[in-house]
């Protein structure tokens, strides 16, 4: 293996994404090649202080901008409301579906002797 | 593939349950906001675009199947908005420490402290800002799988199923992206450890 070669799998050699054989020619590439073996150490390094870079935090207020953001775009609703505003009529609806079958079948009763089948 | 208490999560979410929401923004607000943060490396433009991933997920929890970890579908979403963004403001990311207020001693004041040594690696926030420059200038596909892996250390198959890649597309750019750190913090002097750091940086000041 050549220094371009054992330099091109730095990075899968350093995350153990390399089969057997090619984790074999690097380690042997970096046994032999003093070069190679100095640019692995600075691109060691380099991985690990990308690792040490503190992570950005949000700001304190961030979820409250996100509810206020997603309250904006429902037009003031937010979350369950808009379920719960549903199932109140709904619940009313099918009482009065209720009620009016069971009128429905009254009347028809009631009307019955006098109308269809009295004939 | 998601855990119980994923599953949960997401059937309170689709429910629209304001709680379940206000769990999944404390959950992953952190590392969204890093996420994006490191993509676009300005804290205004993070804050507006971290909010508006979760705005989306609101809208489209409904879309979610269950067939990636929730944390794998909120990356994706965050990861395709900074690009948009990026897009849509038609220029490179800052260096990121712009509107750093609380702690935004400038580099040059931490180094007053100690003169650097002919080796001197970088330390604190000179190293810092020497990665997060070195990310400004690195290309936006190469900067999120460099992120995502380097970051926010997350697996390849993670990687993978949040770009949407493949893995030789993933592996070759994050070697081109850590290659091109590496030139960056050489040249600026922060990588010594063969001591090849002729020209620390600040030097001149």
């Amino acid at each position: 293996m050549d220094h371009q070669a054992a330099q091109e799998r730095f990075s899968s050699y350093r995350d153990q994404e390399l089969g057997p054989e090619e984790t074999r020619s690097v380690e042997e590439h970096l046994q032999t090649c003093r070069a190679c073996r100095r640019q692995y150490a600075d691109f060691q390094e380099t991985v690990a202080s990308l690792g040490t870079l503190p992570p950005a935090g949000p700001p304190a207020n961030f979820a409250e901008g996100v509810f206020e953001r997603v309250r904006k775009r429902s037009h003031g609703r937010l979350f369950s409301q808009r379920r719960r505003g549903m199932a109140v009529p709904l619940e009313w609806l099918s009482l009065i579906m209720l009620v009016a079958v069971v009128a429905i079948y009254l009347l028809f009763r009631l009307s019955s002797p006098f109308g269809l089948f009295s004939k | 593939m998601l855990s119980l208490r994923e599953r949960l999560l997401v059937r309170r979410l689709k429910n629209r349950d304001e709680k379940a929401f206000a769990e999944l923004v404390s959950t992953y607000q952190n590392r969204i906001y890093n996420l994006v943060f490191r993509m676009l490396g300005d804290g205004a433009e993070a804050e507006d675009v971290a909010q508006e991933v979760f705005e989306t997920v609101f809208k489209v929890i409904d879309s979610f199947r269950g067939d990636a970890q929730l944390s794998t579908w909120l990356y994706r979403i965050a990861s395709n908005q900074c690009k948009n963004r990026i897009k849509y403001l038609g220029r490179r990311p800052k260096a990121g420490f712009a509107d750093d207020g609380e702690n935004g001693v400038p580099p040059s004041a931490v180094r007053g402290s100690s003169a650097p040594s002919p080796h001197a690696v970088l330390e604190g926030r000179q190293l810092e800002q020497a990665i997060a420059t070195a990310l400004t200038l690195l290309d936006d596909e190469q900067r999120e799988v460099l992120v995502l892996r380097d970051l926010e250390n997350l697996s390849y198959a993670e990687i993978g199923a949040i770009t949407e890649l493949p893995e030789g597309t993933i592996k070759s750019r994050l070697h081109r992206a850590r290659m091109a750190v590496k030139s960056h913090l050489e040249a600026a002097g922060q990588v010594t450890a063969s001591g090849g750091a002729n020209h620390p940086l600040g030097d001149k000041e």
